[in-house]
C-alpha cells in the first residue's frame, strides 16, 4: 500500500523541494515568502528567527525557509543547510552600499559542503525603487559569473508587485525535474 | 581571512558600540518610538538618526534605503559612523526637525495602516518638517535663555519638575528592589555567562561606589576603551550640553546626566569627568528655576540615572515568566492574535533595557525550538537541530498577519 502510493505519488503526484531562501536584512525575504504564499503584500516585520511555508507550483510542493539575516543572526543560516535543494538569495539591488557584503555573505554560505549541490537563484528585488541596479549589474556585482560546479539563475523580482517571482520558481521547477 | 587580533578588536569596538547605544537609549527621549511612542525601542534608522520600535522599523525598511537605513540595536554590527549619526540626532533632535509642523493636537496613528501612512508622510514627503526648527533651537539653547519661556514652555517645564519628583520616587524605590537583586547575582555563578557589556552598562555607576569585586574586570574594560572611544564622545558631551536646555526641555538632568554617565562608564580621565559635571550643573542652574533644588539636582538627577539602571537590570528577571508567556501566544496560530503577541513581546522588550541583547538572543532561541545558547550574541552553541521541526516554524509566521 504505501509503497503502491509512492509509487502513484512519483508518477502523478508532486515533487517536493525544500528551499532556503536567505540574503542581508531588508533585503525582502519575508515579502517574497508571503507574496508566494498568499499572493498578497503583507506588513511585514523584521524577521528574528525565521518563517516556513509550502508552496505549491507546477506540481512541486516547495517547502520554502525564510531565515532573518540581521548581521548576528547570520551564523544560524548554517543550520538550516542540510538537504537543502536550492539557496535563493534575495537582494536588495537599491541597496549599492551593501551589495559587497551581500557578495561576501553569499560566498561565504556557498563555499560550505552541505551546499555543494544546491541549486543558487538570485532574486534581484526592489527593481520598483529608483536606484536599483538591474540584473546584469547584479551578477557582475555578486561575481556570479566565478561560480563554478554551480547552477545558477538571476531573476530581476519585485516582491511586492509579484513581478519576477514565479518566473524563478519556474527555473527552479525546471532544474528539478531535468535533474531526474 | 581575518586575524585574530583583527577580530578581537572589531569585537571589542562593537562592544564599545552597544555601550553607546543602549546609554543612548536611556536618554528620556529615546525611550520610545520616535514614530509611534511604543515603549522601549530596540530599532534604529541610522541615517534618520531615531530609534523606534520594531513595527516602526518593517515600515522604514519599505520606504526603501535611499530614505531609511534601519538597523537593529542587539543584532547588527554597527560601524562607528553609524553609532556617530546616532549620536548626532536622536529622537529628540530628530523630533524638532521632523515633526516641526506637526498639528499640536495630532493624535498618532496606531494602526498598521495609519502608522506606515504617517511614516511616509514624515519622512519621505517630509510633511512636517522643517530644517530650521533645529538650528533655530539649537541656537536658542546656546544662548542660554530658559526663562524666556513662552507660557507653553513654562507649563513643559512645571509638567517635567513633577515628572522629576515622580522620578526620585520611583528610584528610592528601585534601589531597595537592586539591593536585593544585587545580593542575588553575587550569590549565583550564572552571571559569569553575562556578556561583558552588559556588566559595562549596569555596573560601573554604583560599582564605583560599593568597589566591590566585580569591579575590577569593569575598569580593565573600561580602559581599553576609554581612548578608542575617545573618537564619538566629546562630540556627544558638547552637544548634550549646549543644547540640553533646548526649548522643548528634555529634562536637561537626564540628558546632561545621561552624558556624564557616558563618560563615566566609558572613560576613567578624571578630568573629564568633572567638566561634564560641571557643565551639567551649569545647564541645570540655567533651566531650573528653583534655585533651591537645583543644586540638589545633579546629585539627583545622576542618582536617577544611576538608579534607574539597576531597575533595567532587574526586569528581566521579573519578567521572566511574561516572556514566556508571550512566545506562548506568538505561538498560537491565530491570525488576528498575531499581531497582539508582537505587541506584548515588544512590551516586554521594553523593560529589558540593555540586557536584551542576551535576552533577544534568548527570546529567539525560543523560537526556534530549543537549541542552547552560549549566552553571547554571536555564535550560538551546538545542540540545536539542523532542521527546525516545522512547527515551530510557524510561531514566526504567523505574527505577520494584521
Amino acid at each position: 500500500m504505501g509503497a503502491f502510493a509512492s509509487l502513484m505519488k512519483g508518477m502523478f503526484g508532486s515533487k517536493e523541494m525544500r528551499i532556503l531562501m536567505v540574503g542581508l536584512d531588508a533585503a525582502g525575504k519575508t515579502t517574497v515568502l508571503y507574496k508566494l504564499k498568499l499572493g498578497e503584500v503583507v506588513t511585514t516585520i523584521p524577521t528574528i528567527g525565521f518563517n516556513v511555508e509550502t508552496v505549491e507550483y507546477k506540481n512541486i510542493n516547495f517547502t520554502v525557509w525564510d531565515v532573518g539575516g540581521q548581521d548576528k543572526i547570520r551564523p544560524l543560516w548554517r543550520h538550516y543547510f542540510q538537504n537543502t535543494q536550492a539557496v535563493v538569495f534575495v537582494v536588495d539591488s537599491n541597496d549599492r552600499e551593501r551589495i559587497g557584503e551581500a557578495k561576501e555573505e553569499l560566498m561565504r554560505m556557498l563555499a560550505e559542503d552541505e551546499l555543494a549541490d544546491a541549486k543558487l537563484l538570485v532574486f534581484a528585488n526592489k527593481q520598483d525603487l529608483p536606484n536599483a541596479m538591474n540584473a546584469a549589474e547584479i551578477t557582475d556585482k555578486l561575481a556570479l559569473h566565478t561560480l563554478c560546479n554551480r547552477n545558477w539563475y538571476i531573476q530581476a523580482t519585485c516582491a511586492t508587485t509579484g513581478d519576477g517571482i514565479y518566473e524563478g520558481l519556474n527555473w527552479l521547477a525546471m532544474t528539478i525535474k531535468k535533474k531526474k | 581571512m581575518t586575524t585574530r587580533s583583527e577580530r578581537e578588536k572589531a569585537q571589542k569596538l562593537n562592544e564599545q558600540h552597544q555601550v553607546i547605544l543602549s546609554q543612548l537609549l536611556r536618554e528620556e527621549a529615546n525611550k520610545h518610538c520616535a514614530d509611534c511612542e511604543a515603549k522601549g525601542p530596540r530599532w534604529a534608522s541610522w541615517n534618520l538618526g531615531v530609534f523606534m520600535c520594531i513595527r516602526c522599523a518593517g515600515i522604514h525598511r519599505n520606504l526603501g534605503v535611499h530614505i531609511s537605513r534601519v538597523k537593529s540595536v542587539n543584532l547588527d554590527q554597527w560601524t562607528p559612523e553609524q553609532i556617530q549619526s546616532m549620536v548626532d540626532m536622536s529622537n529628540r533632535r530628530a523630533k524638532l526637525l521632523y515633526e516641526a509642523h506637526l498639528p499640536e493636537n495630532f493624535k498618532r496613528p496606531q494602526t498598521d495602516q495609519a502608522v506606515e501612512v504617517f511614516i511616509r508622510d514624515k519622512y519621505e514627503r517630509k510633511k512636517y518638517y522643517d530644517k530650521e526648527a533645529l538650528a533655530a533651537a539649537t541656537v536658542k539653547s546656546s544662548e542660554a535663555a530658559p526663562p524666556s519661556s513662552s507660557p507653553s514652555s513654562q507649563a513643559d517645564r512645571s509638567r517635567q519638575e513633577k515628572e522629576r519628583e515622580k522620578k526620585k520616587e520611583k528610584d528610592g524605590n528601585s534601589v531597595d528592589k537592586h539591593n536585593n537583586t544585587k545580593s542575588e547575582n553575587r550569590a549565583s555563578p550564572k552571571d559569569s555567562a553575562e556578556p561583558a557589556v552588559d556588566l559595562l552598562g549596569l555596573d560601573p555607576p554604583e560599582g564605583g561606589g560599593n568597589g566591590s569585586g566585580g569591579a575590577s574586570p569593569i575598569n580593565k574594560d573600561l580602559d581599553i576603551f576609554g581612548p578608542m572611544v575617545s573618537n564619538p564622545l566629546p562630540s556627544n558631551n558638547t552637544q548634550q550640553s549646549g543644547s540640553s536646555p533646548a526649548p522643548p526641555p528634555a529634562d536637561p538632568s537626564t540628558s546632561s546626566s545621561a552624558s556624564s554617565s557616558t563618560s563615566t562608564a566609558t572613560t576613567t580621565k578624571a578630568e573629564e569627568k568633572k567638566l561634564l559635571s560641571k557643565d551639567s550643573i551649569l545647564s541645570l542652574y540655567a533651566s531650573s528655576s528653583v534655585g533651591s533644588q537645583s543644586q540638589q539636582q545633579p546629585v539627583t538627577g545622576q542618582a536617577g540615572m544611576f538608579v534607574g539602571q539597576p531597575q533595567m537590570q532587574f526586569s528581566p528577571q521579573g519578567f521572566t515568566p511574561g516572556m514566556g508567556g508571550g512566545a506562548m501566544m506568538s505561538g498560537m496560530s491565530v491570525p488576528n492574535g498575531g499581531y497582539m503577541s508582537m505587541q506584548q513581546q515588544g512590551g516586554v522588550l521594553a523593560n529589558q533595557g540593555p540586557q536584551q541583547g542576551q535576552w533577544g538572543m534568548n527570546q529567539m532561541t525560543q523560537q526556534m525550538s530549543g537549541m542552547a545558547v552560549s549566552g553571547q550574541s554571536g555564535p550560538l552553541a551546538a545542540g540545536w537541530p539542523a532542521a527546525p521541526p516545522t512547527a515551530s516554524g510557524q510561531t514566526l509566521s504567523t505574527q505577520l498577519w494584521k
